[in-house]
């Protein structure tokens, strides 16, 4: 494989899933965090990636934050020594609303900078009541790979609502993104990561039960997130909507085509409005 | 003595009054206001500043405090700005030691069991820190003196100085024996404060009040709020009202009914907005853009000034609205929010 990507030219971030025993999504396959960690750096170093990325939890794991993170960084502590050897950064994501930036930041900093990144996801931020550009604010510096998508985020009754978009199809500036970007995070590869058909989903911060789980997030990082969800409104073009389960085939057909017509349309968009990628020029 | 304290005694209702701030313009004094509070049947006032005496001489106060038991009205003290590096700082107070020493003469003369005083206004914000040490010092130089008194020094949320987090601090930093809170329901407004975050946080220590209506609503910058007679506003006064029975029942209810003001946009969208209330938390915020969302804008008659001296017909109209807005807020306090308790006998 490392050398099929050598002939036709391309570079491959690696990457596996959950790294945290004590979150929901841990697998029991997968044996213990430093075997798994292991595993995919002895993967990642066979196709000749310098970057892992991994995450931690999820949304659902916020109740038991300090925990996770916790055991996170004891996971990332315990493969320094391989990663440093093997010139590999392992790439945490802020995923699936399991930490804001300056929780990303702060597991980072305790596992270790020489060793440790981000995989800054753009998408995920929405569902942590957080704005995407003050994460890339906030994490730029340590940002080694992402995952690029659009959000369109606009006012609901109980809060905000948010559903993933394809590229350019979103609330947010794509073109301030990328100014930042090359300022923090240059050498960064910029992985779209196209995720569509899902349901707008709730952000119920007017309920004050919403904000048990986020005590210490300052109100000018909320602030700029309501600023956000006040400039925007709902995606209204066309798009197959699916849950998270089992679809009809049908659905699910009809699913499948969407991801890769999605993902074209997006990389279209991210070479031709905001100018980036190296190849597709030449 | 003690039945004519303004704070409740246990097992009545909340006591009901105003702060003469809310009739400014019709430059009444000490008896003349207190007459005005018995032929409204309450049961208290706050003479909040030191200007609203005839006199400060001894036997002219024990004439007030004499008038004040014979029409059954409890007297709340009060005077301005104590921390001398504020914007709102007096010079010709002297130093905040002797202002408060004055202000505490004049309360205990009166028979009053507090006095409200504040630190300073929305311009000290970048400079809180500071001004919050400035306080707490003058405060600690008074406390013997409080003590020996049985004086509450009650330190009120003024004019977007602090939030009510923020007036806790210095309330305990001082000394919750001799400090307290004069809440102000109007200008947690300024600090995009939701009153009732500031009652449930100050409750304990509140010992009198500043208690008026706003209406809040969203603005492209943020949200806006405006200060209106109880019961046109935003704020859900039953609920308010409900808490503040569970947490200051003794405190007296002073109404400071202040209308004839435009909005005042609260550009909370603006990241320059956030550099004076960078520790806010967010969960705080949150309930004042609830708030915010919920409301919408005033929408009834109301004599608007603008900035600075009036012409003479908007000037009486504003004095006259005063007392109109005065008058239709604490009815509207005894017949919707059944608080007060002479008027019920």
């Amino acid at each position: 494989m490392k050398q099929h990507v050598g002939r036709v030219g391309i570079a491959i971030d690696a990457g596996i899933g959950c790294i945290c025993d004590a979150a929901k999504s841990w697998e029991p396959k997968n044996g213990s965090p430093t075997a798994y960690l292991r595993k995919g750096l002895s993967v990642a170093k066979a196709v000749g990636a310098q970057v892992m990325r991994c995450n931690m939890g999820s949304r659902d794991d916020r109740p038991n934050l300090e925990r996770c993170m916790d055991a996170t960084v004891k996971a990332l502590q315990s493969v320094r020594a391989e990663a440093l050897d093997a010139g590999i950064r392992i790439a945490i994501e802020n995923h699936a609303g399991d930490m804001q930036a300056r929780e990303t930041k702060m597991l980072i900093e305790a596992a270790g900078k020489d060793f440790v990144g981000s995989c800054l996801d753009s998408g995920n931020p929405l569902w942590a009541v957080e704005d995407p550009l003050v994460a890339l604010e906030t994490l730029g510096p340590y940002v080694v790979t992402t995952h690029i998508r659009d959000s369109a985020v606009f006012e609901h009754p109980r809060g905000a609502a948010v559903q993933w978009v394809a590229l350019g199809d979103g609330s947010i500036d794509f073109r301030r993104f990328v100014e930042l970007y090359q300022k923090m995070c240059p050498k960064a590869s910029m992985q779209l990561e196209i995720i569509t058909g899902i349901p707008p989903d709730i952000v119920p911060y007017l309920e004050p039960e919403f904000w048990k789980v986020y005590r210490k997030t300052p109100a000018w990082e909320f602030a700029r997130f309501l600023k956000l969800a006040k400039s925007g409104h709902p995606y209204i073009g066309p798009m197959v909507i699916a849950g998270w389960g089992k679809q009809t085939p049908a659905v699910a057909a009809a699913f499948k085509q969407q991801q890769r017509a999605d993902l074209e349309r997006s990389l279209e968009y991210a070479k031709k409005v905001l100018g980036v990628g190296v190849r597709w020029r030449s | 003595m003690e039945k004519l304290s303004a704070a409740n005694a246990a097992g009545e209702g909340i006591r009901l009054g105003f702060d003469s701030y809310s009739i400014r313009d019709w430059r009444w004094r000490d008896i003349q206001l207190i007459d005005y509070a018995a032929s409204l049947k309450l049961d208290t006032i706050q003479i909040s500043g030191l200007s609203d005496y005839e006199s400060l001489e001894p036997a002219h106060l024990a004439k007030v405090k004499d008038h004040a038991e014979r029409v059954g009205i409890a007297i709340d003290a009060g005077i301005g700005c104590i921390c001398p590096l504020s914007t709102g700082w007096n010079p010709k107070e002297g130093n905040p030691t002797d202002h408060l020493l004055k202000g505490l003469r004049v309360a205990k003369a009166l028979g009053a069991h507090s006095m409200r005083c504040y630190m300073g206004g929305g311009g000290d914000r970048p400079n809180l820190e500071r001004c919050m040490e400035a306080t707490i010092q003058a405060l600690r130089s008074v406390r013997a003196q409080a003590l020996d008194l049985g004086i509450r020094i009650a330190v009120e949320n003024h004019s977007g100085d602090m939030q009510a987090r923020e007036v806790k601090t210095l309330i305990e930093t001082s000394g919750k024996d001799f400090v307290g809170s004069c809440l102000d329901s109007g200008n947690p407004m300024w600090v995009v404060e939701d009153p009732l975050v500031a009652l449930e946080t100050l409750g304990p220590y509140v010992v009198t009040t500043h208690i008026r209506d706003s209406a809040v609503f969203e603005h492209p910058r943020g949200a806006a709020a405006q200060w209106v007679a109880l019961g046109d506003g935003s704020v859900n006064f039953h609920q308010f009202v409900e808490v503040y029975k569970k947490v200051c029942p003794r405190a007296s209810m002073q109404l400071e009914i202040i209308t004839g003001r435009p909005p005042t946009v609260l550009p909370y969208l603006e990241d320059g907005f956030w550099k004076v209330f960078a520790h806010t938390p967010a969960w705080e915020f949150a309930r004042f853009v609830e708030l915010a969302k919920s409301g919408h804008p005033y929408m009834g008659p109301m004599v608007v000034g603008g900035p600075g001296h009036q012409p003479p017909e908007i000037a009486d109209a504003l004095k006259e609205q005063q007392r109109t807005d005065l008058e239709r807020s604490l009815e509207w306090a005894k017949k919707n929010l059944g608080v007060g308790v002479r008027w019920k006998s």
